[in-house]
């Protein structure tokens, strides 16, 4: 079977931003907790775009990959949003993207329930689906949300959110090769994110563990180790609880793409695919790279995937 | 695309419990509804989640999801907005032996079940599970535009593919966009269990039986014929 491949990713970042403070401050997070996003979590500014609609900014990410022949391959539209509802019936967040890419032929639909981790599944989906439908078809993946007030700004002990949004541009074989996707969900952190105090303290002796595993998981399944990682692309939350990740699953030093969070805050399912656009330019042929996302309920996933192009042997530099 | 299991099982449900809303959904809906020059909706009254819907079906003595059986692979489908953002298939992967793959396919009207059994085909063929449960799912109180007509109701339809049982028949599942909606067909009510409420009543049968679907919105047709087992 040709494998899944991600062909190409664009991204939108709102021009605006605000101090993350100022989301604290108006969310009622107090001062001795706000340091803790600020100086531990490594949050300094989010990215927010307040009078433009998701399907705009979903649209605009997408445009980028889309000329004529592409958009005419594609065959579905799916946005994998966090919360499992966009807009109110029948609205059709993802269906009113198509129209506005002038996608008439694909069919849009939402792909969730992995949370923040949903645009990751949504890749695997839009592999298999077209292994299904027939040769020389593509599927866009979207990622992205709005920030609505309280939870929807602040994931408390976690993340600020921003509104950049990613399309990812999938196909069957050619570009960024799928070698494999791990996923886990935990069991008792359903209520999420209004978990009693007794379930975040156990979510975050969990996570870290969940994490790692899902990591080694994915390692696992096609016999690399931590040392063949060249690249991971993070999910923008607690950067503390990325390098206790780092060490336990024994990845480089330097190969954690961190450092949105001090830029655009959490974008939701889209801060993978952000960091890889960030960093496309250090992706050498053959690297291997994971991207990574926890979302609440609780599922972590993480997506092993070789750069396109042949690797240098070992040695070579 | 034919599905690489035969249907084993269909119910449906209508009986599900109900509480308040907590206060955080009423804040949550409130900036939704906003973007779309909706006013605040109202707090008041009881209602449920699809994390409680399938709690329920997966509490009831007789249900699909209540069995002990390796379950592989679920697949949710929904039309309307939920009652507070919750985490169905979280709570079935914990819950059920053996997921592999939960998710829910939604954002696409009355073929949001179509999508769902299009996109749970794919995965059961990769993943060459051997059962997989569908549930489709709408409730009674969705967040709908000012001017949306649409009549809802709380309720299940649950499919079973794969697994013990002999088999119904067989599914092939198409969804299609820039169809014109068949005239006179009236639309799918309530919007993802519509189409499919009354299938158990006709099910096995000796010629196929057609569900279809439409919606307005994307122009999206769906389509799902039973081929009754035997007949391929």
């Amino acid at each position: 079977m040709t494998p899944t491949a991600i062909r190409g990713v664009g991204v939108y970042l709102p021009a605006a931003s605000e101090p993350v403070e100022d989301v604290l401050l108006r969310n009622g997070v107090p001062e001795q907790e706000r340091r803790y996003y600020r100086d531990f979590f490594g949050f300094g500014r989010v990215r927010r775009d307040p009078g433009r609609p998701l399907e705009e900014q979903l649209a605009d990410a997408a445009r980028p990959l889309l000329d004529a022949s592409v958009a005419a391959s594609i065959r579905y539209v799916i946005h994998a949003p966090t919360v499992q509802f966009t807009a109110p019936y029948p609205e059709a967040v993802t269906a009113r993207v198509a129209e506005l890419l002038g996608l008439d032929r694909a069919v849009p639909f939402a792909l969730s329930q992995h949370a923040c981790a949903s645009a990751l599944l949504a890749v695997e989906a839009a592999g298999l689906l077209l292994d299904r439908s027939g040769p020389g078809g593509q599927v866009l993946v979207l990622a992205g949300e709005k920030t609505f007030r309280g939870e929807g700004e602040v994931i408390e002990g976690s993340a600020v959110m921003g509104e950049g949004t990613a399309a990812v541009l999938v196909g069957r074989g050619g570009g960024d090769r799928m070698l494999t996707l791990a996923t886990r969900t935990l069991a008792g952190f359903h209520e999420a994110p209004f978990l009693t105090v007794e379930a975040e303290r156990a979510f975050t002796v969990a996570y870290i563990e969940a994490l790692s595993g899902v990591i080694r998981d994915a390692l696992d399944d096609v016999g690399l180790a931590a040392e063949d990682v060249d690249h991971v692309f993070p999910h923008n939350v607690n950067r503390m609880s990325w390098l206790r990740v780092r060490q336990q699953v024994g990845l480089g030093a330097e190969v954690i793409r961190l450092g949105g969070q001090a830029t655009r805050g959490h974008c939701f399912g889209a801060d993978p695919f952000i960091a890889w656009h960030e960093n496309r330019e250090r992706l050498r042929p053959g690297d291997r790279y994971l991207l990574v996302a926890a979302g609440l309920g609780a599922t972590l996933t993480a997506a092993l995937f070789e750069h396109g192009g042949a690797r240098p042997p070992d040695g070579a530099s | 695309m034919r599905w690489p299991l035969p249907l084993t099982g269909i119910r449906t449900d209508s009986v599900f419990a109900r509480r308040p809303f907590r206060a955080h959904t009423d804040r949550f809906y409130s900036a939704l509804g906003e973007r779309y020059g909706l006013p605040a909706p109202s707090a008041a009254g009881l209602r449920t989640t699809f994390a409680d819907m399938v709690r329920t079906l997966r509490a009831l003595p007789g249900h699909p999801l209540h069995e002990e059986h390796a379950t592989e692979l679920v697949v949710l489908a929904h039309a309307g907005t939920d009652a507070e953002a919750s985490w169905p298939a979280p709570v079935l992967s914990a819950q059920l032996p053996g997921v592999r793959r939960a998710f829910a396919v939604s954002d696409l009207g009355p073929v949001s079940g179509f999508a769902g059994l299009e996109v749970g085909g794919a995965y059961a063929a990769a993943m060459r599970c051997d059962r997989a449960v569908v549930v489709l799912m709408d409730q009674d109180r969705p967040i709908v535009r000012a001017e949306d007509r649409t009549t809802w109701a709380t309720r299940a339809v649950t499919l079973v593919l794969g697994g013990e049982g002999p088999p119904l028949g067989h599914l092939d599942v198409s969804v299609t966009r820039g169809a014109a909606q068949t005239p006179g067909l009236p639309p799918s009510s309530p919007p993802t269990t519509g189409a499919w409420w009354h299938l158990p009543d006709t099910l096995p049968a000796v010629e196929d039986v057609v569900v279809t679907g439409y919606d307005p919105t994307s122009r999206c047709a769906g389509r799902c014929r039973i081929v009754p087992a035997g007949r391929q």
